[in-house]
């Protein structure tokens, strides 16, 4: 039992991470109905540019995280300008391709400039354990754990206390009304979709003492973030966040009582039991028949 | 013996009453005028007499066999067509073959389908933009479109939505000439509009709803003195 | 005329290198063309057709190193067929995104059960196809023993084959139906088509001929692997390969396979190092500038080539 509690706490706090890759994701979904297939190298980047600063810097990757963010912040707004920008009314299919194809560059410019060797960002207390009532944790997935509390926080308050965060729920309720109302929702697009790059940078910060930086871990990512949020709800801060926990909970559990190899399975079966079930997710709005 | 008629219609959305205890019917050869203020119902209750929606009570019954739970291609090959308020063509097809297509999947062949859609178009007056890819045509054309697609496969029954929105004037008189010629032919109609002069000119009888419900039934002339209709559309207007 | 043409080619070029670039190029214009029928024609844009190609080539390896080579191929096409039906209900209510990431999901769950269940697939190493079989067709089929040309004119007649199917389909009311599937599936429901039919029709359809890809994968590389069978690489490039063509039409998946598998080529010779991000360049650089694919742009010139009764070009969305 104590084994099966340490297993779920390990899900809950990759969980965390996984959620603010998926808030980020769904976020822009929300908003002009985007599906981002480079979201997940939008991550990547950040962990290179967290491992960048960290090795080059000596910045601890916590602190790194106020730089990843602006960073990312200003490469999405570039990509959206360039490319995602300009097939907004297109269909979600025409959104998946293009985004495959910048997915695709994005992972060849990371590997053309840092090779495909695995870097770490190790800092001197990533090797670091504590108890928690009872149960072992690791310094650094429990320190980004609250640093994603924090980010969701501020992310919430952003959405629905600034002017910025008040615009982009209108353009995600209903274009149409947020354009009548003055919004301009091309420029308030752009900039969720950047905030949604931020949102990837950090969590890219956040990972990058947890997991190796290569530069095809991208991918692995961005399927993720589709998994999550398919089970908690295109669209759905809650359901980004819950999400995220499901998953990282159902993987840790795959990987002890199944195994290793099935683990990323888990995900899949788990997806595709929810897109039969309940296709709208668990917090999702219903998908009406007409 | 009506040729259709709902029976204690209800269809709620969430917590949202759409339709309730709705009941009419229409008759061969009969037009009945559908209207309401916006959000009344209406095309709720287009949905559920085509199997887009299922009625949460009541029944829905087509020559006396009940309907209410067929899909809406059953529906539709049932010999009762429909159109749509927003227009749903078929669009990178041309007009032609957008018609052919209904005409197809009531059973007719390739060669015997084109005579039909070209007649079809021809009979609304869209003869010219037969070979015009469907969303390259304007509001007119598709709204044209969406009768002719309905009209081709000679349906028992005919439901249109909002047919004649963004018609020009002479445009709404040649509809109502081609709907009465329609008529004739035995085809019983229900007709959504907010073009008041047409809906009220062209139907034998009217039907009032007002959120999800009733409010009144009868002849045009009736119905339009009918005080709690003015008041619905209206607003109250006996206050000085 | 063409197909004369093709016929001919062999002759001409023998073992050379010319031979196995059109017979790379005919397996990418066939596995296309039958992803365009469901993708492109009924607009099922599934992202996971791998599943359909490794099922057929499992099959074939298996059947075929069971000493059962006959009959291997249209085994592996009923199988993927069958799968198909099964995926299509599965997947009924759902729509665009979901779609494609329901198929693509899939496709890598059949990848991640292929690389480890070592009983059946013998997971990660992969099957060999067993020279005894080839022996017993007299060697017929024998890359080693025989010349590329035997499995050039197979290809011919399966691309042939597939490329027809999609033009009956297209010109009669099948194609119709399909088509009106993929413009606006209300409207196709409202006149009277059972959506739920045709659009497992089509999965299909196109399962069986993609399955049929994957039979010949097995048999001309004598080996099938699990990422290379099941993996996404290939339900990309089908994908690619009919978009840059020209999504929906006929000719489109062929055209695009000539594009792309010689601009594949010649990068892997002179960018064999960034091959792959040219690659991602142009992904983007035809969604943005050539959503139509090249039989798009050509618009009214392939007009009667695709049998059509107006010049209207056919997107991808």
């Amino acid at each position: 039992m104590e084994f099966l509690i340490q297993v779920i706490i390990y899900g809950v706090l990759i969980g965390g991470l996984y959620a603010l890759i998926a808030l980020g994701f769904t976020l822009v979904f929300g908003v002009m109905r985007i599906v981002s297939f480079m979201h997940g190298d939008l991550v990547m980047l950040g962990m290179y540019a967290t491992f960048l600063a960290f090795s080059g810097l000596s910045i601890d990757p916590y602190v790194a995280l106020l730089i990843s963010m602006p960073v990312l912040f200003m490469i999405g707004t570039l990509i959206f300008q360039l490319t995602v920008g300009r097939i907004l009314d297109q269909g979600t299919d025409s959104h998946l391709i293009l985004t495959l194809g910048v997915s695709i560059m994005l992972s060849n410019l990371a590997r053309f400039v840092f090779s495909s060797d695995s870097r770490a960002v190790r800092p001197a207390y990533s090797a670091g354990a504590f108890r928690l009532f009872g149960f072992q944790v690791t310094v650094t997935l429990a320190l980004s754990f609250l640093v994603v509390i924090l980010l969701t926080g501020i992310l919430y308050w952003f959405l629905h206390s600034t002017d910025t965060g008040k615009a982009i729920r209108a353009t995600a309720l209903d274009a149409e009304t947020a354009t009548l109302m003055g919004i301009n929702v091309k420029r308030i697009t752009m900039v969720t979709f950047g905030i949604g790059a931020a949102l990837a940078g950090a969590a890219g910060s956040l990972l990058s003492p947890l997991f190796y930086v290569e530069p095809a871990i991208g991918l692995p990512f961005t399927i993720k973030a589709f998994v999550v949020v398919v089970l908690g709800g295109m669209g759905s801060f809650g359901g980004a966040i819950l999400g995220g926990l499901l998953l990282g909970v159902a993987e840790s559990l795959g990987a002890v009582y199944i195994s290793a190899a099935y683990q990323i399975a888990v995900g899949f079966v788990l997806l595709l039991l929810v897109l039969l079930l309940r296709p709208q997710g668990i917090l999702g709005r219903r998908l009406r028949a007409a | 013996m009506p040729l259709l008629e709902a029976e204690n219609l209800t269809k709620s959305f969430g917590g949202v009453i759409a339709v309730q205890a709705l009941s009419f019917s229409v008759a061969e050869g009969e037009i009945l005028g559908l209207i309401g203020p916006n959000g009344a119902g209406k095309t709720t209750v287009f949905n559920l007499m085509t199997g887009f929606e299922r009625p949460d009570k009541g029944v829905i019954r087509f020559r006396g066999m009940d309907i209410s739970q067929l899909r809406p291609h059953r529906v539709s090959l049932l010999g009762i067509m429909r159109t749509f308020q927003i227009t749903k063509p078929f669009g990178h097809l041309t007009a032609l073959e957008n018609v052919m297509i209904a005409a197809l999947a009531h059973g007719t062949d390739m060669a015997a389908a084109r005579r039909a859609a070209a007649d079809t178009l021809g009979f609304v007056g869209m003869e010219a933009k037969a070979f015009e890819p469907a969303r390259e045509l304007p509001v007119e054309g598709q709204k044209m479109l969406e009768l002719a697609r309905a009209l081709v496969v000679r349906p028992k029954v005919l439901l249109l939505d909002e047919v004649m929105g963004g018609l020009t004037a002479s445009e709404i008189n040649r509809v109502m000439e081609r709907l009465r010629e329609v008529r004739q032919t035995g085809v019983a109609m229900i007709i959504v509009e907010h073009v008041m002069r047409a809906i009220m000119a062209i139907s034998d009888r009217v039907v009032v709803m007002n959120f999800g419900q009733k409010l009144a039934e009868g002849r045009p002339s009736a119905v339009a003195a009918d005080p709690q209709v003015r008041t619905a559309y209206l607003g109250r207007t006996d206050r000085a | 005329m063409l197909l004369l043409l093709a016929l001919l080619l062999p002759v001409v070029l023998r073992e050379s290198y010319l031979l196995s670039l059109l017979v790379l190029i005919l397996a990418n214009a066939q596995a296309g063309a039958a992803w365009n029928l469901a993708g492109g024609l009924a607009g099922q844009m599934s992202f996971g057709h791998a599943a359909f190609f490794g099922l057929g080539a499992y099959a074939s390896a298996m059947l075929f190193n069971a000493h059962v080579p006959f009959g291997a191929m249209l085994v592996g096409g009923a199988l993927a067929a069958f799968f198909a039906v099964g995926i299509g209900y599965l997947c009924l209510r759902l729509r665009g995104f979901y779609f494609a990431l329901a198929t693509f999901a899939l496709a890598e769950v059949m990848r991640i059960v292929a690389r480890n269940w070592a009983g059946f697939t013998n997971g990660v190493l992969g099957i060999f196809l067993d020279a005894k079989t080839f022996q017993m067709l007299g060697g017929w089929l024998d890359l080693g023993k025989v010349s590329r040309v035997h499995y050039y004119f197979f290809l011919i007649s399966l691309t042939t084959l597939t490329v027809t199917a999609t033009w009956m389909i297209r010109r009669r009311k099948l194609g119709y139906f399909f088509q009106a599937l993929r413009e606006d599936e209300h409207a196709a429901l409202a006149v009277g088509i059972n959506t739920t039919y045709y659009k497992i029709l089509a999965l299909a359809i196109s399962g069986f001929f993609t399955a049929l890809a994957g039979s010949f994968y097995a048999l001309y590389t004598q080996y099938v692997s699990p990422d290379e069978v099941f993996g996404m690489f290939f339900s990309v490039k089908v994908i690619f390969v009919s978009l840059v063509g020209g999504v929906g039409t006929i000719w489109g998946p062929v055209v695009g396979a000539v594009v792309m598998t010689v601009l594949e080529e010649w990068l892997r010779v002179y960018f064999p190092y960034s091959y792959e991000f040219i690659y991602g360049l142009l992904i983007v650089v035809v969604m943005l500038f050539m959503p139509t694919g090249i039989m798009g742009k050509l618009g009214a010139w392939t007009a009667g080539l695709e049998g059509r009764t107006t010049e209207g070009a056919v997107t991808g969305s």
